[in-house]
């Protein structure tokens, strides 16, 4: 059977054919333009799926990028500061060690100046900025972390205020992934090491029992309170005693001997614990009385039993304080007696067992002391605020000297975790580069028009249309109408 | 004697055929036209001097070419056509929807992944964090356009069944009275042309509803419609729509109130459109929406900004009722039997962490203030006229989730003059109650040997601290897990202990999210998504940490987490917007398919139709030539009758 080929049937044929060239040529010229082959989910799902996935990964490689690179400057900022805080300290290290080498007073004065000029470059250094963070305030890197004060008594260093974040701010590279790109500076200027406190004393005060929690330096005052006298003598503590008398200690300590030379009490000599006599008489009420040691004690000399003679135990009893008497505690002679800092709250532990007199000490807490307090202390010990004798400000110096290697250590930890970190930050930038690239060109491949493929279709579709024109004519132009006659 | 009438029959006979042909020639280009075909046969014979002479030509039959078979097979291509385009018209704009590239849902929620994970960098910076504001806005905006995209296709779709099934009702009222007519017409006149009529109506019934012909029933013929649901002969059936409360929309034949339930034709498309394809697009893009919602809430609900803790918060998630079971009550997100942790931080920054449990099926909204009441230093209560909560800290203090652990942990249980401290995140994957105790007395620092034990929820020992001699008093020592202890100075006693809650998870039943309490979107799916207005107003009270440290990205940490976790069907919100748009595009591209395959189908019956009952102009010009022939012929015959007539009377006269 053969089919019978109409005028519709013909028409029909050239309309549907040239629709279809049509739409080819139309999808093939949007290809060739936008230089796309997928565009949208329906020219090939597949791939669409794989080319959306493509996007997100570089969307995340994109920003992962960003967040790497800023992360990389911070550090790369953070580890160049940290290099110049080396510098400073092994700088003050040398100056400190000419220090201890020094004698003249001059030339560490000289060197104190020098110090200060440096340690005004680590407070600026500590409190260094990058854009609009603080490469040192930890998760409160807005604002400046370091605030440097006065001492808040006397003796105490300059005081040092961190106020940045306790912890490290990361940076979130990928969901599963952050690094720390702003440290926390009180764990890079400061760093726990705690040794036993140092006691420069005159007074018979020592190190006591247990663990103190004071840091940096104290002046520790150790005041008379009141002399009281073993009873069968009659001689009582003068009206100057309180302020006046400079020993210490529990009964028998400190003795009085008195001789009775008037035999009723009225005159005789007195001396103190051994020491040269002095003559008193009854209408004395606050005689002083000074021993070669520098100890003196006023005494009421007006009621002296008739013809005592002999030795009298005193018991002197006085107070501690470290914060500049605004707290006070009384001395109980004890190995370990607490005194608190009223400012504070923290406590040094004493062993007042062998206080003997009055006076001011000097409390050290080596280990405890950040940079800016320890550079502090340099330029005081240079000074020679605390008037100590050559050796204790060597002794000094070299604790100093400790606490600045300690520190500089510390630094140098910081910056080999920052340049580790940057090292592996260096790496991943490198490997998401590099899947970028990977990504980007996979997602061509899938995604672009393959021009030469495209074209020839082109050109084969608009012949097939040119073609589909043609037949066309001629199969309706054939009619026996033309030999018709 | 010698007849004319023999040459008139023939003169007869060409003349119909040649007005047929004509007709035909006229119709050449006329849709479902059938041609006619004359057919001849001999008159009888008559006998004439014992012999049988013919009688001439007659017309045999008036033949309509149409073959029931093809006609048949047309219509049912039609209708799979017709389908299959309306499904394809739906799917592409299903698939704009969804879209691709610049400005599309995908290009945005990446955009807002971006902006939030670069503000890692910057938590504090107010332009960074607008940023971050603005790229959701955008995403959520693109989130409702989409779902109301859909809802409007739906929409128009449902206008468009009507229209239809209004012009399907006035076709078959013409098709029955067509079918009336056929009845008494006669073949050879009106009936053609009426047949014709018929034809092309059932083919544009055909578009919109599946059609079947059975022309041996129902007196010669019959229509069966919606795949044998209906069948039409010469009474007019009518079909109306029926919508369920669901929405869904049904067919129901008038006359016998039962379904009409297409298999073809636009209708089929478009029910299934309106009733299945829309609504699984909208469900997958609503939970794809809620699994962002509730992830994303619960994370931002645990942080705090740069703008600190609150003084007081308002769930923005309405409930129906205070009083019933949170579950029986109308929570738009869903919620688990868990515990909640509230930490509260005063004015002079001692911070407690407090837990309460909650049971969804139990507590109601009151039960739930009642238990946040109990906390110290904080009230809750329920605003009865829209169903919320607010919570309100007293006094100085402060309350957030973010679980921080106690700086000062509760010392009710402590009897010695050294204060406990706590410092430092913990990093442990499970929440814990730490508990301290003292395995001595003595005075901290001092003592030697001072131990504190650390024991964790089960009471299994986890460290063992030695606060003695050589422990620096107020100095914080590493416990477990990124939790820091430390003793001020004073004395312990030995069975002194406090106990401390350790957080990984601030709420585990999504009690947050559910209440929509410290929350980043409102809404709870594509639909009515959208950015907490509190948010708008102050970007600082963007959740990025856990302290308003402006540096602290801890909590953008688990923002970014969250948005990478699985929204739905275990899919990451990129994911699952990817699966989407796929969908949408295999579903256009397997319609693309189909419809280039059933208009091939369809051109390939047309052709059979054609090559019936089409007219070829060449065959018919030369059935024209022929009856023209013919025609001349038989008007010679008569020519000779009378030549030899006049012949005759000439010799006669």
């Amino acid at each position: 059977m053969f089919a019978r080929a109409t005028s519709l049937s013909v028409a029909s044929h050239a309309v549907h054919f040239n629709a279809l060239h049509s739409s080819n040529i139309l999808r093939l010229q949007q290809q060739i333009s936008s230089g796309l082959r997928v565009t949208r989910p329906s020219d090939s799902p597949g791939e669409y799926q794989q080319i959306s996935a493509l996007n997100s990964q570089l969307s995340s490689l994109s920003s992962s990028l960003s967040v790497i690179q800023s992360a990389s400057s911070r550090l790369n900022a953070s580890v160049s500061e940290l290099q110049e805080v080396n510098r400073l300290i092994s700088t003050v290290t040398q100056l400190a060690q000419q220090g201890v080498q020094s004698a003249g007073a001059s030339e560490r004065a000289a060197l104190a100046t020098e110090v200060e000029g440096l340690a005004e470059q680590m407070k600026n250094l500590a409190n260094s900025k990058f854009g609009q963070h603080y490469l040192f305030g930890g998760t409160r890197a807005g604002s400046e972390p370091f605030q440097f004060g006065g001492p808040a008594a006397a003796g105490q260093l300059a005081a040092t205020q961190y106020s940045g974040g306790g912890q490290n701010s990361q940076s979130v590279i990928s969901p599963s992934l952050a690094v720390d790109s702003l440290y926390d500076g009180s764990q890079i200027f400061h760093v726990a090491g705690r040794q036993p406190t140092v006691v420069i004393s005159t007074t018979g005060v020592t190190r006591g029992d247990g663990t103190d929690s004071m840091t940096g330096r104290a002046n520790l005052q150790i005041r008379h309170t009141l002399s009281t006298y073993a009873p069968g003598s009659g001689v009582a503590a003068g009206s100057g005693s309180p302020g006046g008398d400079t020993i210490l200690g529990p009964a028998g300590r400190h003795q009085l001997t008195i001789t009775d030379t008037s035999g009723t009490g009225t005159a005789g000599t007195v001396s103190l614990n051994g020491g040269k006599p002095v003559a008193f008489d009854s209408s004395q009420a606050n005689l002083s009385v000074t021993n070669d040691s520098g100890e003196t004690v006023y005494l009421d000399m007006t009621a002296i039993t008739a013809g005592f003679s002999g030795t009298v135990d005193i018991t002197a009893t006085g107070t501690l304080s470290v914060d500049g008497g605004v707290t006070t505690t009384a001395i109980d002679f004890s190995g370990s007696q607490a005194v608190t800092d009223g400012a504070t709250g923290k406590v040094v532990r004493l062993n007042t067992s062998a206080v003997n007199r009055s006076g001011d000490d000097y409390l050290e807490f080596p280990g405890t002391t950040d940079i800016f307090e320890t550079l502090d202390a340099l330029v005081r010990d240079l000074r020679g605020e605390r008037s100590l004798d050559n050796s204790s400000v060597g002794d000094s110096l070299g604790r100093i000297l400790d606490r600045l290697e300690q520190i500089g250590n510390q630094v140098l930890e910081t910056m080999g975790i920052q340049s580790s970190t940057l090292a592996g930050l260096e790496q991943l930038q490198f490997r998401n580069e590099d899947l970028r690239l990977e990504f980007e060109t996979e997602r061509a491949q899938l995604q672009a028009t393959d021009l030469p493929t495209a074209i020839i279709d082109l050109q084969s579709q608009q012949l097939l249309q040119q073609y589909t024109f043609s037949v066309t004519s001629q199969v309706m132009s054939q009619s026996l109408i033309n030999f018709l006659s | 004697m010698f007849h004319f009438s023999t040459g008139i029959t023939a003169i007869n006979i060409s003349q119909f055929a040649i007005d047929a042909i004509s007709h035909n020639i006229a119709n050449a280009n006329t849709p479902g036209f059938h041609r006619r075909q004359t057919i001849l046969q001999a008159l009888p014979e008559y006998q004439v001097n014992n012999r049988l002479i013919g009688g001439g030509v007659g017309l045999s039959q008036y033949r309509l070419m149409r073959n029931q078979m093809l006609e048949n097979s047309l219509s049912g291509s039609i209708g799979d056509l017709a389908s299959v385009q309306q499904q394809l018209r739906t799917d592409n704009r299903v698939e704009s929807l969804f879209g691709s590239g610049p400005g599309s849902l995908e290009q945005l929620f990446s955009r807002f992944q971006s902006t939030l994970n670069e503000l890692t960098l910057n938590s504090g910076d107010p332009t960074q964090r607008r940023l971050v504001l603005d790229s959701a806005v955008q995403m959520t905006n693109q989130l409702r356009s989409t779902a109301s995209g859909l809802a409007q296709i739906k929409s128009e779709m449902g206008r468009q069944i009507e229209s239809d099934v209004r012009s399907l009702n006035e076709k078959m009222v013409e098709l029955s009275n067509l079918q009336k007519q056929l009845q008494v017409a006669q073949p050879a006149s009106s009936g053609a042309q009426l047949t014709d009529r018929r034809d092309a109506l059932i083919n544009e019934i055909a578009e919109m509803v599946d059609v079947n012909r059975n022309e041996l029933s129902q007196n010669g013929f019959g229509l069966v419609l919606g795949g044998g649901s209906l069948t039409i002969g010469q009474e007019p059936m009518t079909v109306s729509t029926k919508t369920a409360p669901d929405g869904t929309i049904s067919l129901m034949i008038d006359q016998f109130e039962m379904a009409l339930k297409p298999q073809g034709g636009r209708l089929a498309a478009m029910l299934d459109a309106h009733n299945n394809s829309i609504g699984e697009f909208r469900d997958r893009l609503n939970e794809m929406a809620t699994g962002l919602i509730q992830t994303f809430d619960q994370a931002h609900a645990q942080g705090v900004g740069p703008a600190g803790s609150f003084d007081r918060l308002v769930s923005t998630r309405q409930l129906e009722s205070t009083s019933l079971p949170l579950q029986s009550a109308g929570l738009q997100l869903p919620v688990t039997a868990g515990e909640l942790f509230v930490t509260v931080t005063d004015g002079a920054g001692v911070r407690r962490t407090s837990r309460i449990a909650y049971d969804p099926a139990a507590d109601s909204l009151a039960d739930i203030a009642s238990r946040i009441s109990s906390i110290d230093g904080m009230t809750a209560s329920v605003n009865p006229a829209n169903k919320t909560l607010i919570l309100r800290s007293m006094g100085d203090n402060k309350f957030d989730f973010s679980g921080l652990p106690d700086t000062v942990p509760d010392l009710s249980g402590f009897t010695g003059t050294a204060r406990p401290s706590l410092s430092g995140g913990y990093t442990g994957e499970t929440n814990e109650t730490l508990r301290v105790e003292l395995a001595g007395s003595g005075t901290i620092g001092v003592t030697v040997g001072l131990k504190a034990n650390v024991y964790d929820s089960a009471g299994g020992l986890v460290a063992e601290i030695d606060v003695g001699k050589g422990y620096e008093p107020g100095q914080p020592i590493e416990v477990v897990n990124g939790i820091r202890m430390a003793f001020a100075d004073g004395t312990v006693n030995a069975g002194d202990s406090f106990e401390t809650n350790l957080v990984a998870n601030p709420d585990t039943g999504g009690l947050l999210s559910g209440l929509g309490l410290n929350s980043f979107f409102t809404g709870n799916d594509a639909t009515n998504i959208g950015i907490s207005q509190r948010l708008l107003d102050d970007p600082n009270l963007v959740a990025s940490g856990t302290t308003p440290d402006s540096a602290d990205a801890t909590n953008l940490k688990r923002l970014l987490q969250a948005l990478d976790a699985a929204s739905s069907s275990g899919l990451s919100v990129s994911q699952a917007l990817t699966s989407l748009s796929v969908a949408a595009g295999s579903r256009v591209q397997t319609a693309a398919a189909l419809e280039v395959q059933f208009q091939s189908i369809k051109t390939g019956f047309e052709n059979e139709r054609e090559s019936f009952s089409g007219v070829d102009l060449n065959e018919e010009l030369i059935n024209m030539t022929r009856f023209q022939k013919s025609y001349e012929a038989a008007l010679r015959v008569m020519q000779s009758v009378d030549q030899m007539y006049d012949e005759t009377i000439r010799m006669l006269g």
